[in-house]
């Protein structure tokens, strides 16, 4: 069992992970809020035991049990935590009540979710497409044990980049149309939007159901993973692959960094793999991040559930953890913090510090250099999307203004006082 | 006792006070490339790990935002132990209203010198005309070490008499005031005053040794010999260059001492600089 201390107010007031060092400043800012320090005990996967009596000290300081609840549901841990506060004598009566709520609603949703997707992949199987369920349904089944166990409310499949066309024409048939304020990618636009925007995937949306289908030709917008776009689209053609286990991880952790963390519920992720995964998966996980110069951004989710989750530290991550322990500091920084503060996406902080998951110098230029110079599925419409020179036109029409803002970004000295 | 800042604008004698102090405290004999303990709040390094973030891609309102848990960081990890540390960042308050230096965290010296003399030290020191210097110190958004990709943290100084203010006005802050002209008048009482205040019972045999081992030639001398690491590499002269009172007077022209006293004048009178402010507006030029 790796040393967990108790930091913020006081004993039991939250338990840290001090395997990598004492907490930085931006960890205990984060610890000083009684409602974080309560949502990161009960939440983890193994609950402490004296739960009780940190809901009890939580209720002492005066916490805010609306905010605590809203908490829970913004980083999509509702399951979690009323699994480990339900029959909490500490826990109020009214919140109590509404935890059990807002946790039947969101396993209503999530079970509806998981049923749309065994449709489309019923569907896409029917027409001869193989696919691939990522994120949401396949997570909460293969590492909660049922889909009403994790908030989900998307449905994510990868299909073959070839079969994207003849992917929308089926989600089509099945229902699916143009989601609010995004353009519905044709089938014949398909492969425009696979090869020319910093895109992955085709968005659509049901709306009689109310869900929300991401077809994905790629996993993720950031073309620089090759090595594991390649493993799992091996998946996607051979789901009884060996490696199931070691492809599905890399990518759990390697989307939870590329969005800084900012839902616990990815972390938790993160925290129920560092115990489920064994020492061969991990050697595999290792392997592949290395392959695709992501290390940092594979270890940042272990890193980080062990210290806010009190996660294991799996043996096999011990030396690579150890060895990038300065730079995980950081940016586990970044995924706790919104400093910096203007780091809107177009912004050139938010560039670097995305870019910092690369271990390589030349994937972190190709990574800038793709979302800087192609358009974004926001700018996806009938004009940019044709083939052809008039299509690169309406592209780089659409492109413009960000690149100015980003010029704009360099220009402006980030050091200057703001007001 | 724990951390003593000793803060001050740049060319106010910070230095010279550090020689006493490891003159005195020391085992050694005084060396100006090993003066007493660095401070470690100014390097990025120490910003980083502590923090926990990538300080070269925040702003320094989002730097200064940090400073204040950092320096009760520093304090807390330093104990009762008494360390005497470098400073030359204004004690401003943050966007969160904080002040830098966290009064808590340290005691502070605060070392004084006339804003001419600094004006004209100022100028080969960085390599700048004299007119710059005066620029700069009457600047309020001055922030010095504001180089990209540098190991040290920028730090905001504001003009000479906001970083003045914003010491010896902080809220709560212990403030031990010393001038530079007083250093030159009776080093030896100014280095039993700075002692007293940090706790230290002064022996007067060792605090006159002391004096005696940091005189301003034997400084130059060893400035001569080994250079000094905090000299910039942009500088037409030593940084131990004159070591006198009033050099102004031949290398601040009337018009740029008006201005300066114009800018000043406050914060010169409350120092006791007030003849000074007398004698530039007698000579009747203003900016």
């Amino acid at each position: 069992m790796t040393a967990v201390r108790h930091v913020g107010g006081g004993a039991a007031a939250g338990c840290f992970g001090t395997r990598f060092g004492e907490p930085s400043v931006v960890e205990r800012d984060l610890l000083a809020a009684p409602a974080t320090r309560l949502l990161l005990l009960a939440a983890r996967p193994a609950p402490p035991t004296d739960l009780a009596s940190a809901v009890e000290l939580a209720a002492e300081e005066g916490i805010d049990w609306p905010a605590f609840l809203r908490l829970a549901r913004s980083h999509r841990l509702t399951p979690h935590v009323a699994r480990s506060l339900a029959g909490c004598g500490a826990v109020p009566e009214a919140a109590a009540a509404r935890l059990t709520a807002m946790a039947a609603r969101a396993a209503a949703r999530s079970l509806a979710a998981a049923a749309e997707t065994d449709r489309i992949s019923a569907a896409l199987a029917g027409a001869g497409i193989p696919s691939l369920t990522l994120k949401g349904a396949a997570v909460a089944v293969w590492l909660y044990g049922g889909p009403d166990r994790r908030m989900f409310v998307d449905v994510d499949v990868l299909v073959p980049p070839a079969d994207v066309g003849a992917a929308i024409a089926v989600a089509g048939a099945a229902g699916y149309g143009p989601p609010p304020r995004l353009h519905m990618v044709t089938p014949a636009q398909a492969p425009v939007a696979r090869k020319r925007f910093f895109a992955h995937d085709a968005a659509l949306f049901h709306r009689d159901r109310m869900v929300k289908l991401e077809l994905h030709w790629r996993a993720f917008n950031d073309p620089t993973f090759r090595a594991l776009e390649t493993a799992l689209q091996g998946l996607v053609r051979d789901p009884g692959r060996a490696d199931r286990s070691a492809v599905l991880a890399a990518h759990v952790l390697v989307h939870g960094a590329a969005h800084r963390y900012h839902r616990l519920g990815w972390l938790m992720d993160a925290a129920v793999l560092a115990g489920r995964l064994d020492a061969g998966d991990w050697d595999q996980v290792v392997r592949l991040a290395e392959a695709d110069g992501a290390l940092n951004a594979v270890l940042l989710g272990p890193y980080l559930a062990h210290r806010l989750f009190g996660a294991p530290v799996p043996a096999a991550l011990e030396a690579p953890l150890t060895a990038r322990v300065g730079a995980l500091r950081r940016l586990a920084g970044l995924t706790q913090t919104r400093t910096p503060d203007d780091s809107g996406t177009d912004q050139p902080g938010a560039l670097r510090l995305h870019s910092m998951l690369h271990d390589r110098r030349r994937d972190r230029a190709r990574y800038v250099a793709t979302k800087l110079l192609r358009p974004t599925a926001v700018d996806m419409d009938d004009r940019t999307l044709r083939p052809g020179w008039r299509g690169s036109l309406s592209r780089a029409r659409a492109q413009a203004p960000r690149l100015a803002r980003f010029a704009a970004g360099i220009v402006m000295p980030r050091r200057r006082p703001a007001g | 006792m724990g951390i003593v800042w000793l803060a001050s604008y740049p060319k106010s004698g910070n230095t010279w006070v550090r020689s006493l102090l490891t003159a005195y405290l020391g085992d050694d004999a005084v060396r100006i490339d090993a003066l007493g303990h660095s401070n470690p709040l100014v390097t990025r390094r120490w910003f980083d790990d502590v923090v926990g973030l990538s300080s070269g891609i925040l702003r320094l309102d989002e730097i200064e935002r940090y400073r204040p848990a950092c320096s009760r960081l520093l304090a807390d990890a330093i104990g009762d132990e008494l360390r005497f540390m470098k400073v030359h960042a204004a004690n401003v308050a943050s966007t969160a209203g904080e002040r830098l230096f966290a009064p808590e965290a340290g005691a502070a010296v605060y070392i004084a010198r006339n804003p001419l003399d600094v004006a004209a030290s100022m100028a080969p020191f960085f390599g700048w005309p004299v007119e710059r210097a005066v620029d700069v110190l009457c600047d309020e958004s001055w922030v010095l070490n504001d180089a990209a990709g540098a190991m040290i943290l920028p730090d905001r100084l504001t003009s000479w008499s906001g970083h003045v203010t914003s010491w010896l006005d902080a809220p709560g802050q212990r403030v031990h005031l010393v001038r530079y002209e007083d250093l030159h008048a009776d080093a030896a009482a100014v280095l039993t005053g700075i002692l007293g205040f940090a706790g230290v019972t002064p022996v007067p045999g060792e605090v006159a040794a002391a004096v005696e081992a940091t005189r301003f030639e034997r400084l130059r001398e060893q400035e001569a010999e080994r250079g000094f690491p905090e000299h910039t590499r942009k500088a037409t002269a030593p940084f131990f260059r004159s070591g006198v009172v009033g050099a102004w007077r031949r290398e601040l022209p009337p018009r740029l001492a008006g201005r300066v006293v114009q800018r000043h004048r406050e914060a010169m009178v409350r120092l006791g600089y007030g003849d000074l402010v007398a004698e530039v507006e007698r000579a009747g030029v203003t900016a």
